[in-house]
């Protein structure tokens, strides 16, 4: 993997900038994960509230729900499970159609073409999945946080406005950045490790199968590691 | 001229070239002739750079391109072409960008120029009229024709034919060989190609070279070749009835 990281690196700031597959990557990794991003954004937020619903209540402390929900939701769940879920749509992807494009020697043509294949076809994936997942995390943060809202006041019968000004008061724009940066982050790991896989399948259909697995298995135990150190890093000890 | 020197590639414990030498002369066309699991495709793919060997260099004229990397690797790979076993075409793409693509990224020629240029060399494979075709619909012959049209559309100095007619029927076999040659009239290329079909090698070839053990046995031309009595050469030759009767042909002059 540190072969091909120098390789992009290198790669990365070449022109010419290949804008056509860049746009292409773009709606694969963002348009097309919208729905299924803002479907688990909504249910975290829902689910949280009923959580921490159960939980405050028990001590009287049942307004401070939309604070919990808020916090989790953009220092946490919103890119944690966007990146998770962005893993198993478009990284999967990338890893299958990197891994068939190599075992059926396209890669090797498109070099044999005087094409640089990390320039053409990893250059674009990366940079797209580094744009697109923080913008597929602002979604998910707003559905999240709107989810709560419903299960919160309308559901369970929290006062709307003491849910919302405990919200307002307590969370910060801070939280929401961080939790940006590091969806940029999780986007760089998991479209680096997904075209690693893919890039170098070997041994035809079983192989392309077997570096899908890898990509979505190493990706997404390196975002949850990687969640934590850089939440230590981020948001302090 | 290309240069291949001490060239030693281990796949593994499997021990694929030992000490290869191998010169391939500019403008002639050379077939690097050898049984299956040889390394033939191996050794195409370290003159290019594709694989690198363990040890050994690769010379293109006086330039050891052996590591050449970036910029300097791309600029040495327009000066070949490449037409793979598996035809390799984009399979997202089709024919007419399949075509086009090498022209595009390197900026051949003007836009404009493309479509007639793709038509042109698809006139040339006898092709016409599939531009808007995937590569999946079309056969494996057609798909032979169009990573050949793809190859030489980008008129590279060097041709490489890796198993260009392996698969094929015997009709679609002398077409592709026809082909092959035509191109190579054209365009005054140096042509190496890999095959284990003895009649096209001995019928095409100005320069042949047997691979066998991770060397090159016996080299020369079809003639030379014919005459040599090495008998591993000689029972390749003349494991087929057609392929020994052009062989006796050609000793005898």
């Amino acid at each position: 993997m540190g072969m091909l990281m120098v390789d992009l690196l290198r790669w990365l700031p070449r022109r010419p900038v290949r804008w056509r597959n860049l746009l292409r990557q773009m709606e694969v990794v963002g348009v097309n994960s919208t729905f299924v991003v803002l479907l688990t954004g909504l249910f975290t937020g829902m689910v949280l509230a009923l959580q921490s619903y159960n939980g405050f209540a028990r001590f009287g402390a049942e307004s401070l729900v939309g604070t919990v929900v808020a916090l989790s939701v953009l220092r946490e769940l919103g890119p944690v499970l966007s990146g998770l879920m962005v893993t198993a749509r478009a990284g999967s992807l990338m890893a299958a159609e990197l891994g068939t494009m190599r075992v059926t020697e396209q890669i090797d043509a498109l070099y044999t073409m005087a094409v640089n294949p990390v320039h053409y076809l990893i250059v674009p994936r990366v940079t797209a999945s580094v744009l697109m997942v923080p913008m597929l995390v602002v979604l998910s943060d707003f559905v999240g946080i709107l989810g709560g809202y419903l299960v919160g006041v309308k559901l369970l019968g929290i006062n709307s406005t003491l849910y919302i000004n405990k919200t307002v008061q307590f969370v910060e724009f801070a939280d929401m950045a961080n939790g940006l940066l590091k969806s940029a982050i999780f986007g760089f790991i998991l479209s680096v490790v997904s075209c690693h896989f893919g890039f170098n399948a070997r041994g035809g259909a079983a192989g392309v199968g077997r570096a899908t697995t890898e990509a979505v298995v190493y990706s997404s135990v390196l975002i949850l590691v990687f969640d934590y150190i850089l939440t230590s890093l981020l948001f302090g000890a | 001229m290309i240069r291949l020197q001490k060239i030693c590639k281990a796949f593994g414990p499997q021990m694929v070239f030992r000490d290869l030498d191998l010169t391939i002369r500019k403008g002639q066309f050379t077939v690097i002739l050898g049984p299956s699991g040889t390394g033939k495709s191996v050794l195409l793919k370290h003159i290019v750079g594709l694989l690198k060997p363990d040890t050994g260099r690769v010379y293109l004229e006086d330039l050891d391109i052996t590591y050449v990397k970036g910029e300097e690797r791309q600029a040495l790979m327009r000066r070949f072409g490449f037409v793979f076993q598996g035809s390799a075409l984009f399979d997202s793409m089709n024919v007419f960008d399949n075509l086009a693509f090498g022209l595009r990224e390197n900026n051949l020629c003007p836009a404009e120029e493309i479509p007639p240029r793709v038509a042109r060399e698809l006139e040339r494979v006898e092709l016409s009229g599939i531009e808007h075709k995937m590569p999946a619909e079309l056969s494996g012959g057609m798909q032979k024709r169009v990573g050949l049209a793809r190859a030489t559309i980008m008129e590279p100095e060097i041709i490489l034919y890796d198993e260009p007619t392996t698969g094929l029927d015997p009709l679609t076999t002398v077409h592709i060989n026809r082909l092959i040659m035509a191109a190579k009239a054209a365009l005054g290329t140096t042509v190496v190609a890999v095959t284990h079909d003895v009649r096209s090698a001995l019928e095409m070839a100005d320069h042949i070279a047997f691979l066998d053990e991770g060397r090159v046995l016996a080299e020369g031309t079809p003639q030379q070749l014919c005459a040599n009595p090495e008998p591993q050469l000689q029972e390749f030759l003349n494991a087929r009835g057609d392929a020994a009767r052009v062989c006796t042909e050609k000793r005898d002059g």
